[in-house]
């Protein structure tokens, strides 16, 4: 047995669970679960789906790595480089993970297995692409049997994406609350009237909502039998349903920035440039742009092979940024709705289950472009704390001085009465160097901007 | 409209729905998900056997031409290639 760290995410299945030892991740596969573990792994269901790019692969490892006397078998998933969650996600991140995971059941019933949950949480991006996680997910199909993962289905996608289609895209957030899918009764009432004449949602929402409640709390003695032909036209009908909803951005906030900035053509080139040189510079691995818009500067360090998270908090620009994701097959970029100033908090049991997006996954250096004068003027955020902040995550900072005769900056203060004293490139060095070394700065021309690369004076171990 | 009539029938069944018995919310809802899907078996395989039929007719008259339509456009292909 080998002593390791067990997951705070993994301990409500009976079945298995993950834990790391010296930053592996393994996952053990409890005795409980050999017999669909064998089913899974000998039926062909799982070279099937890792061939097709839908579930992780992962590597036997040996017995004497494992974490309890309980374990059948441990097993060595490959990493994914940054875990996210849905709330986080754009409207179709969300809408390609139910597509993932209805094929994925269809998959496994032409193997004689079923999904016996379908959480959002088991669905992560890598390259690009979203992949299912839980490996030990999959139960022998039983005859005659419904789905029994159909309730967190409609919970974790299609209430999500009925309301971000139909009412508002912000109402994904309502995920962060709950945990275990929207109610659906709460999806329900939300919903507009009109969504009761789309035979999908009609009966997969409002109906299914109803019957949750009738039967909230009761037991059942006799059911019927739900054949396969049902089984594969009920997952038939909820993929119809999904394709059904849609959400294109219109009016984004940031959406039109790059063609209405203070940027000119050449002082566009000699940024991206700068964000080139310095990217060369610091040789990071992960990179986090912050306030990435639809991930123009981003892209600089994606196709540079680095891993990038590109986040934003308007879902209109992580929306874009992700279909241009998918069309350019792009691999090394992750776009996420985060809102810098009230990220995503621990959740779960004990808060440990899910965890806040700072600190989460490895990070070396943080671009943040056109961002100070947001958090400063919109939001109020001393300089001192945004780079306390900054600091804390990660050795090497690219960031962006828009001064206050920038007519950006100029909107902002139009209707607000300029506290900013310390809003000068002099305050914003005298507040950065607490915590930062100076490596070069360059004056944008055509601009009044600055790009600064600057190094944490206490930059955090990884 | 196959749809809106559908759409109309299950309305009345919601409408039946609603005059059910309150529940208590804090219980888990989990039976009433299991119980609607034996409901709903007969309306989502009579559809899904509905798609197949179509699908296959569909593809058994278009078949013969699907040829000609697959040379076209590869041909079109071609000739938007050389173009660039």
């Amino acid at each position: 047995m080998v002593r390791g760290h067990k997951s705070n995410a993994s301990f409500r299945d009976p079945d298995g669970f993950l834990f790391e030892v010296e930053e592996t991740i393994f996952r053990q596969v409890n005795l409980s679960y050999k017999e669909n573990f064998d089913l899974l792994m000998e039926s062909g269901l799982y070279t099937r789906l890792v061939k097709e790019k839908l579930l992780i692969p992962h590597s036997e490892v040996n017995n004497s790595q494992k974490y309890s006397d309980s374990a059948y078998k441990v097993i060595k998933p490959l990493r994914i480089p940054f875990i996210s969650y849905p709330y986080e996600w754009s409207f179709s991140q969300l809408k390609d993970a139910a597509f993932l995971t209805l094929q994925i059941e269809r998959v496994a019933l032409e193997f004689g297995m079923s999904l016996k949950d379908a959480s959002a949480f088991n669905v992560q991006f890598l390259e690009g692409k979203p992949i299912f996680i839980d490996t030990l997910s999959f139960e022998k199909y039983k005859q005659d049997r419904p789905w029994v993962a159909y309730k967190q289905f409609c919970q974790h996608f299609l209430g999500p994406l009925a309301l971000m289609s139909k009412k508002d895209i912000y109402l994904n957030k309502l995920s962060t609350v709950f945990l275990d899918g929207t109610p659906l009764k709460l999806v329900s009432t939300l919903l507009p009237w009109k969504t009761r004449l789309n035979l999908g949602l009609l009966v997969h929402i409002h109906l299914h909502a109803s019957m949750q409640e009738k039967y909230s709390g009761k037991g059942v003695k006799k059911v019927g039998k739900f054949s396969k032909q049902s089984f594969l036209g009920l997952l038939d009908n909820l993929e119809s349903t999904v394709k059904g909803l849609s959400w294109t951005p219109k009016g984004t906030e940031w959406g039109d920035y790059y063609s209405n900035t203070n940027y000119k053509r050449t002082a566009f080139k000699q940024k991206a440039a700068l964000i080139e040189k310095y990217l060369t510079k610091s040789k990071p691995k992960f990179v986090w742009d912050l306030g990435a818009n639809t991930g123009e500067f981003s892209r600089i360090a994606s196709k540079k092979g680095i891993e990038t998270i590109a986040s934003d908090i308007d879902p209109a620009a992580v929306e874009l940024n992700y279909r241009i994701v998918k069309e350019k097959s792009e691999k090394n970029i992750l776009p996420l709705q985060i809102d810098l100033v009230n990220p995503s908090p621990g959740l779960g049991w004990r808060n440990l289950e899910r965890d806040p997006f700072s600190g989460r996954g490895l990070v070396d250096c943080i671009l943040a472009l056109a961002l100070i004068h947001h958090l400063t003027i919109s939001n109020n955020i001393p300089l001192e704390l945004q780079a306390e902040f900054f600091s804390s995550l990660s050795k090497y900072l690219i960031i962006e001085f828009v001064p206050k005769q920038d007519s950006q900056v100029q909107k902002l203060l139009s209707t607000r009465t300029d506290i900013f004293q310390n809003y000068t490139e002099e305050g914003f060095e005298k507040a950065f160097t607490q915590f930062y070394k100076i490596i070069d700065s360059t004056k944008i021309k055509g601009s009044q901007r600055s790009i600064y690369l600057l190094e944490s004076l206490n930059a955090p171990n990884f | 409209m196959k749809n809106i009539k559908l759409s109309v029938l299950l309305y009345i069944g919601f409408l039946l729905l609603l005059f059910a018995r309150p529940a208590f919310a804090y219980l888990d809802p989990g039976t009433g998900s299991f119980v609607f899907q034996f409901l709903i078996a007969g309306l989502v395989g009579a559809l899904f056997l509905i798609k197949s039929f179509w699908r296959n007719l569909s593809v058994f008259f278009t078949k013969p031409f699907k040829k000609v339509t697959t040379n076209t456009a590869k041909s079109k292909n071609k000739t938007n290639g050389s173009r660039s």
